[in-house]
């Protein structure tokens, strides 16, 4: 598993315990790597992903009905937030989604298509070092 | 001319991309194997 998602552009690290039945991956700055990508190299490893707890840098986006997707724009890829949630949560992503604010925000993406991101973290993203 | 450049200027400003870093950075995946 190490040696299929290390090979990937843009993988910091990986650490597999089967034990837990768990792959962390760290990615680098700059990245391009979809969720769909590190299915994928699991998936030729010979294992199967199922739910992951991400983190990712992205915009929040308003929609109809006080819906709102997460899109992590270099990567074209969204993800609808689950309603409910932290009512702490729901404030700071409508405030970033208002100030056109990019976040770091943490949660468990569940289902594929559509993704959606439960969102357990939301903070103002970090400023990169370039 | 200088208002020509604050143009050009803003046009590039308003194209780029606004948050160049968007990304995954951690991800977690529950794994098991296929066989």
């Amino acid at each position: 598993v190490r040696a299929a998602v290390e090979r990937l552009e843009g993988v910091q690290a990986v650490d597999v315990s089967y034990e837990r039945g768990q792959a962390d991956i760290t990615l680098r700055a700059r990245n391009a790597l979809s969720l769909q990508t590190l299915r994928d190299a699991l998936a030729r490893a010979g294992f199967r992903a199922r739910n992951a707890e991400v983190t990712l840098i992205g915009d929040v986006i308003l929609r109809d009905r006080g819906a709102m997707i997460v899109r992590a724009s270099g990567l074209e890829t969204e993800f609808s937030v689950a309603p409910g949630g932290a009512s702490e949560v729901s404030r700071t992503l409508r405030r970033a989604a208002i100030a056109r604010q990019a976040l770091e925000i943490s949660g468990v993406v569940t289902g594929e298509t559509p993704a959606v991101l439960a969102v357990q973290r939301a903070r103002a993203a970090p400023k990169e070092k370039r | 001319m200088s208002g020509r450049v604050a143009l050009v200027i803003l046009a590039l400003l308003l194209a780029a991309p606004r948050h160049a870093g968007a990304e995954l950075r951690r991800v977690r995946f529950q794994i098991a194997g296929m066989t």
